[in-house]
């Protein structure tokens, strides 16, 4: 399901919608997948994003044509147009307002009616925020429709393997399908001379005057 | 870790007999699908357990939705055999691994979602989602789990990346005495889906600056710090970066600062 522009690979791709109301996390989930980093601006997805996400499996190579669609409404553009020809999806909502998680029916069934039989994943989002609306009891809409539901944090990372992981399994049939370790190439050797290292210590003193990161509540676990 | 929880299902049927249930039904619902919209998408690869290898494909190809092959190519050292055989090695949701006095017969008793991958998980400690490699000539000198944080590029903006949580491992070249070049001293940051945050040389007088649970030090890494959620970048200037490693305690950063200054080549 690649795009034109897009090249194609030989190992298996399938698309994935992700959909859910704007603010969820839909684009920062997406992008700490691909780059790692946890984007704290805001800026309202118009129309969709694509995105090939890889991940390396006990049974090979994979990837995710990921559609990160707009949430908003305003920036919708073809909206149901997007999910032909999906064959899994994200649906998101944001524990932290209600709302989102009462037009979570409305974005299944939009999926639904383009997609019919993909493997859904419910994911409540932002759980590391300690003032939750929607708990985790409330959450009931994946079991009428046999979708699989996953508390998430894209920003603590809290279980934001598991929705590509169950997808990957469903996908492939294999419920043993685990990731392995990604291909390390060997790392760059680095000739350290005398100057450079002063300049080096120079800059971590810089760096550590900065005030360090929120100390917030990660899971390590 | 109430905050978590997470509602394990229905009465009656227990966590794995729900996980194996909706497993299967969801895989003939994957499998129906993927027969009419692919047809040549077919058997994926079937690993039996951890030993021998047995990944069955079907042929030809001719579809860019190609099979999964079995390129295990993190473990070189291990046998493996390709199995070419038109769909018979195809199975699904095999119950083996679930072995928990599950019978096929149990059939879907409720509309319960299969939310219950939690207890799956609880089977495979720390890293849950990623099998580890086993590296022959590598020995493994410490691991610990940490957050990454780098510093931008741009100097303008001088707040921390937040880069994700990993599991650190520091490894060394087996047989090669500590604190020297020729052992390699390598720090690898790998996040739960398996994917490189960091791999960096632990190079001759790097400084290493502790702060409560953080660690400050620069490392050489190539590209833009960027995990490559495509492709590996190769052929992209090597720069140093400053990072910032943060772990769970104190304790946990003195020992790896400490690990870390043992293993620093002399020369």
């Amino acid at each position: 399901m690649a795009l034109p522009n897009q090249q194609t690979v030989d190992y298996p791709s399938f698309k994935l919608v992700i959909v859910g109301d704007g603010g969820t996390g839909k684009t920062t989930f997406v992008k700490r997948h691909m780059t790692g980093e946890f984007e704290k601006k805001y800026e309202p997805t118009i129309g969709v994003e694509v995105h090939p996400l890889d991940f390396f499996t006990n049974c090979g190579k994979i990837r995710f044509y990921c559609w990160d669609t707009a949430g908003q409404e305003k920036f919708g553009g073809l909206r149901d147009g997007y999910y032909i020809h999906g064959q899994c999806a994200i649906i998101m909502f944001d524990v932290t307002a209600r709302l989102t998680y009462k037009n979570v029916p409305t974005w299944h069934k939009d999926l639904c009616r383009v997609c019919e039989n993909i493997p859904i994943v419910l994911c409540g989002n932002k759980v590391d925020v300690k003032n939750r609306q929607v708990k985790a009891k409330m959450v009931t809409f994946h079991r009428k429709k046999n979708l699989q539901y996953y508390e998430i944090s894209a920003k603590s990372n809290y279980n934001f393997e598991k929705p590509f992981i169950y997808l990957a399994r469903k996908l492939s049939g294999n419920p043993d399908l685990q990731f392995v370790e990604s291909p390390a190439l060997a790392p760059p050797e680095v000739p350290i001379d005398l100057a450079a290292c002063q300049r080096y210590e120079a800059e971590i003193a810089a760096a550590a005057e900065q005030p360090l990161p929120d100390d917030d509540d990660d899971i390590f676990d | 870790m109430s905050l978590y929880s997470v509602d394990s299902g229905e009465v009656g049927l227990t966590g794995w007999e729900l996980h194996w249930e909706g497993s299967r039904r969801f895989s003939q619902i994957a499998w129906i699908c993927l027969l009419e919209k692919f047809s040549d998408v077919v058997a994926w690869v079937r690993e039996n357990s951890s030993e021998a290898k047995v990944i069955s494909t079907k042929e030809p190809p001719s579809h860019d939705n190609n099979l999964l092959e079995g390129t295990e190519k993190n473990k070189p050292n291990e046998p493996f055999e390709i199995q070419r055989g038109i769909g018979s090695n195809i199975s699904f949701g095999s119950p083996e691994p679930l072995s928990h006095g599950i019978q096929a017969s149990n059939q879907l008793k409720s509309d319960t979602g299969n939310d219950v991958d939690e207890e799956n998980d609880a089977n495979r400690p720390s890293s849950p989602s990623v099998k580890k490699t086993e590296e022959k000539g590598i020995v493994l000198v410490h691991e610990v789990r940490c957050k990454v944080y780098l510093k931008p590029d741009n100097t303008s903006d001088k707040s921390w990346k937040d880069m994700g949580m990993g599991m650190l491992s520091l490894k060394c070249k087996e047989g090669i005495p500590k604190g020297t070049k020729e052992s390699k001293p390598t720090i690898i940051i790998r996040n739960n889906a398996g994917k490189i945050l960091l791999n960096a040389l632990v190079y001759p007088g790097i400084k290493l600056n502790v702060q409560k649970n953080t660690i400050t030090t620069i490392f050489h890494t190539s590209g833009n710090g960027d995990m490559g959620g495509v492709e590996d970048k190769t052929d992209v200037a090597v720069v140093p970066r400053t990072y910032l490693l943060r772990t769970k305690v104190e304790e946990e950063v003195k020992k790896l600062a400490e690990t870390i200054e043992e293993c620093v080549p002399t020369s």
